[in-house]
């Protein structure tokens, strides 16, 4: 032991020196022909050949590395300015995995070796979904898990689970408390940004308190719930600063300032007058009260921005935008890989994670900001590997869009997600094997087959929809519902299943692909990010961001 | 046989066309964007279901009534159309993402490329009341069409094949706008859900049954 402890100390110094070459080899034989200490137990070459390899380097230079990092964030810890949390909807290890392999392909590389921008961050673990009445979550109680501290029941928003989904009346009492509504009370900037619509469970769970995730507007609610006095969810939204003062009083709060995303349709009445120029329904407005909360919204914060488009979006100037309200869709925002396909533009996600970073870190104080990649989990729901992971590329793109906006000594940024899908990496594909190809196994060049005698792709999903080869030209992974379910083996030998309207095989035939129950990833960095380590249950990461921002005894200062 | 067929098809059609009020001049006045067609679909086996079509403007609907289902279709700017179902015995609603389709055979039933590859070998009428006939043979049979240029409007059409007759009559024409308006607005209050959303909505008794057992083609 004690030699080889010598050995790795005699590796560090000759890489130093520039003796272990580029690919390492050089290095191991200058170590085995004179200065190698006598080994006592182990060869010196069966050591060297291991010290000296360019994989041991790197990780080993990784966990180096770490420890510097480690040691900087301990000092700083609780000394955040800025949070930004990260949420891939549905963004499961395999996801992350098959998503790094695929950006890393895209650039020319084998890509198993490739790391997506959130994959070299210091901290990582690992995060159990379960809400508190279901194995295999939803988004709803999970985010309100992530940004409460509370696990609850699956499909309720900023609840306990105290709550009786559907019932309007065991809501009140039973409200919680969320990270944003702190960062407000402390005085901090705050922002929302999804791809997903702005009312849906994810980005809802950080300001609204509803007995159920789909009362989105006051026509998805039960008419004994509106007669009772609960708000629909994009109610909620509009008068989230006047409901955070009711709640808290003596609180002065001046609102959200950045809300990004998704879901104009519950903002605007059922009134074709008020159609935006890119509808695509008849009548683009849900909301059957009449209300336009766009206006209502316009006429609370005259001084700030409301845009639905491409345009409007670009001619915000971060550095003098106070407030900005952006609805680019009708319902959810298109996939990234069909973007350019919509009728008025919408940005990308690091588009609107650059702009929402640049208004909000007008704030000398500081903010708290959530980022969605909200269509992960619809590609995935679809069966469409390609749609779910050029998502998850973007949502690395945004996250290293953030990286390079902020400074990793005040800010904490944390990505994770908050379930997983069925989705597989599976059989011996040899490295290289493109991603969304059939399996090639080591050494070969044509496709493995399986016991039936065909092929069979890499990445799958054991339930869905099923396979469909909707062609190269199909870049929305939606369009799969207007064609039937086709679950099972197929003969792919003629398949392109890189094409991006390729669907995965399925083994059980269901409408729509499901959630899975396995543990997701957490990656964080910066000031508190050291806290996130090892198994957690999902509401763990409210304290990581309490910890980092001090944001309760911030708050609790702020009122009277 | 098929002679009288055809000249009682024609009968039919024309009957259809003299009963609507779609007046006699030479041009047709009636807006072809404004229309209610019920037709009478008879298959081989002698079974017979309706099915209207109605038009409104960039809007188009498609109703099932035994089936209890209807489509509505929503031409967009940039050429793609946007589909909804309707669950009529459970006023639900599911929206589509929208997506390439073509446009004329969510509004005419017929495509319109289909009538380019067909033989017109017959005319009468001209305006609203003009009837044209349009024939096919397929690899198994014989297909043919009655035709009101003006309306864009399917009158008849008659599949022949060892199979049987297979016929899709026009039994009915509205033109009165408050009646088509009354016809889109019928289902305006379903709740409606985004097809990319159900996968969320485990706890919804039809949306579960959406997931579990597939599309509800035939709801009851």
């Amino acid at each position: 032991m004690k030699t080889l402890t010598k050995m790795l100390a005699m590796t560090s110094v000759l890489a130093l020196v520039g003796c272990e070459g580029e690919d390492g080899k050089d290095g191991t034989n200058a170590v085995s022909s004179s200065q190698t200490p006598a080994a006592t137990s182990l060869t010196s070459t069966q050591l060297a050949n291991t010290v000296n390899n360019p994989w041991y380097i790197a990780s080993a230079q990784r966990v180096e590395d770490a420890k510097a990092q480690a040691a900087a964030i301990a000092k700083s810890a609780g000394q955040a300015k800025n949070v930004i949390l990260f949420v891939g909807d549905g963004m499961g290890v395999s996801t992350v995995t098959a998503a790094r392999i695929l950006q890393g392909q895209s650039l020319g590389l084998n890509g198993e070796e490739h790391n997506l921008s959130f994959d070299k961050f210091p901290f990582a673990g690992l995060v159990k979904t379960y809400n508190v009445d279901a194995q295999t979550p939803d988004s709803a109680g999970t985010m309100t898990a992530m940004v409460t501290g509370v696990k609850t029941d699956v499909g309720v928003i900023g609840v306990d689970e105290d709550i009786v989904r559907g019932d309007c009346s065991t809501v009140s009492g039973n409200e919680l408390t969320t990270t944003l509504e702190l960062a407000e009370l402390a005085g901090l900037s705050t922002g929302i940004v999804s791809t997903a619509r702005i009312t849906h469970a994810t980005p809802a769970a950080t300001y609204a308190k509803s007995a159920d995730r789909n009362w989105e507007d006051i026509s998805d609610m039960p008419g004994a719930a509106v007669s009772s006095g609960c708000l629909d969810i994009a109610d909620q939204l509009v008068k989230f600063e006047s409901l955070l003062e009711g709640r808290y009083p003596g609180a002065d709060v001046d609102g959200i300032e950045v809300v990004m995303g998704g879901g104009r349709r519950h903002f605007l009445p059922n009134d074709p007058a008020k159609n935006t120029s890119d509808a695509v329904s008849a009548v683009e407005g849900d909301r059957t009260d009449g209300r336009d909360l766009t206006a209502e919204w316009q006429a609370t914060y005259p001084t700030g921005n409301y845009i639905i488009d491409q345009s409007g979006f670009n001619a915000l100037n971060s550095e003098a935008t106070e407030r900005v309200f952006a609805l680019f869709n009708e319902s959810h925002m298109r996939y990234e890989a069909d973007r350019n396909k919509d009728l008025a533009g919408e940005p990308s996600l690091s588009d609107m994670t650059r702009k929402a970073i640049r208004i909000l870190d007008n704030n000398d104080k500081g903010f708290f900001l959530t980022v969605e990649s909200g269509r992960i989990d619809h590609g995935h729901h679809a069966g469409s590997a390609y749609g779910a992971l050029t998502e998850t590329v973007e949502l690395a793109n945004a996250v290293k869009v953030a990286l390079e906006e902020t400074d990793p000594e005040n800010t904490l940024i944390i990505v994770t997600a908050d379930h997983s899908h069925v989705f597989t990496i599976a059989g011996y594909p040899k490295r290289g094997n493109p991603i969304l190809g059939k399996v090639v196994a080591v050494g070969e060049t044509e496709a493995t087959k399986a016991a039936d005698g065909l092929p069979y792709t890499t990445l799958g999903y054991t339930n869905g929809r099923g396979y469909m080869n909707l062609g190269d030209s199909e870049t929305d992974a939606d369009a799969a519902y207007s064609n039937p379910i086709d679950a099972g083996r197929k003969d792919l030998s003629l398949v392109n299943t890189e094409s991006s309207g390729f669907h995965q095989e399925a083994l059980v035939p269901l409408s729509s692909e499901t959630h899975a129950g396995e543990d997701v990833g957490v990656y964080a960095i910066g000031p508190g990010a050291h806290l996130v380590s090892g198994t957690n249950e999902q509401n763990t990461l409210f304290h990581v961001m309490d910890y980092a921002l001090n944001l309760i005894s911030k708050a609790e200062k702020s009122l009277p | 046989m098929v002679r009288w067929s055809m000249f009682r098809a024609y009968c039919v059609a024309a009957a259809v066309l003299m009963l609507s009020p779609l007046g006699v001049a030479a041009e047709c006045e009636v807006n072809a964007d404004a229309i209610g067609a019920h037709y009478a679909i008879s298959q081989p086996s002698g079974h017979t279901t309706a099915l209207q079509l109605w038009r409104l403007g960039d809007r188009a609907l498609q109703v099932r009534p035994e089936a209890k289902l209807a489509d509505s279709y929503r031409s967009l700017s940039n050429g793609e159309v946007r589909r909804v179902r309707y669950f009529d015995a459970h006023q639900r609603a599911i929206e589509y993402d929208p997506e390439a389709a073509d446009w004329s055979a969510k509004a005419q039933l017929l495509p319109a490329q289909a009538l380019k590859k067909m033989q017109r070998i017959g005319s009468k009428g001209s305006g609203c009341k003009r009837i044209e006939r349009y024939q096919r043979e397929l690899a198994d049979g014989q297909l043919t069409v009655w035709w009101n240029p003006a309306l864009r409007l399917l009158l008849q059409l008659e599949r022949r094949n060892s199979d049987g007759l297979t016929r899709i009559k026009l039994v009915d024409l509205k033109v009165d706008t408050t009646t088509i308006r009354e016809a889109f607005a019928a289902r305006a209050d379903y709740v409606s859900t985004d097809y990319a959303d159900i996968g969320d909505n485990e706890s919804d008794p039809f949306l579960r049954k959406m997931i579990r057992v597939g599309f509800v083609e035939h709801a009851h």
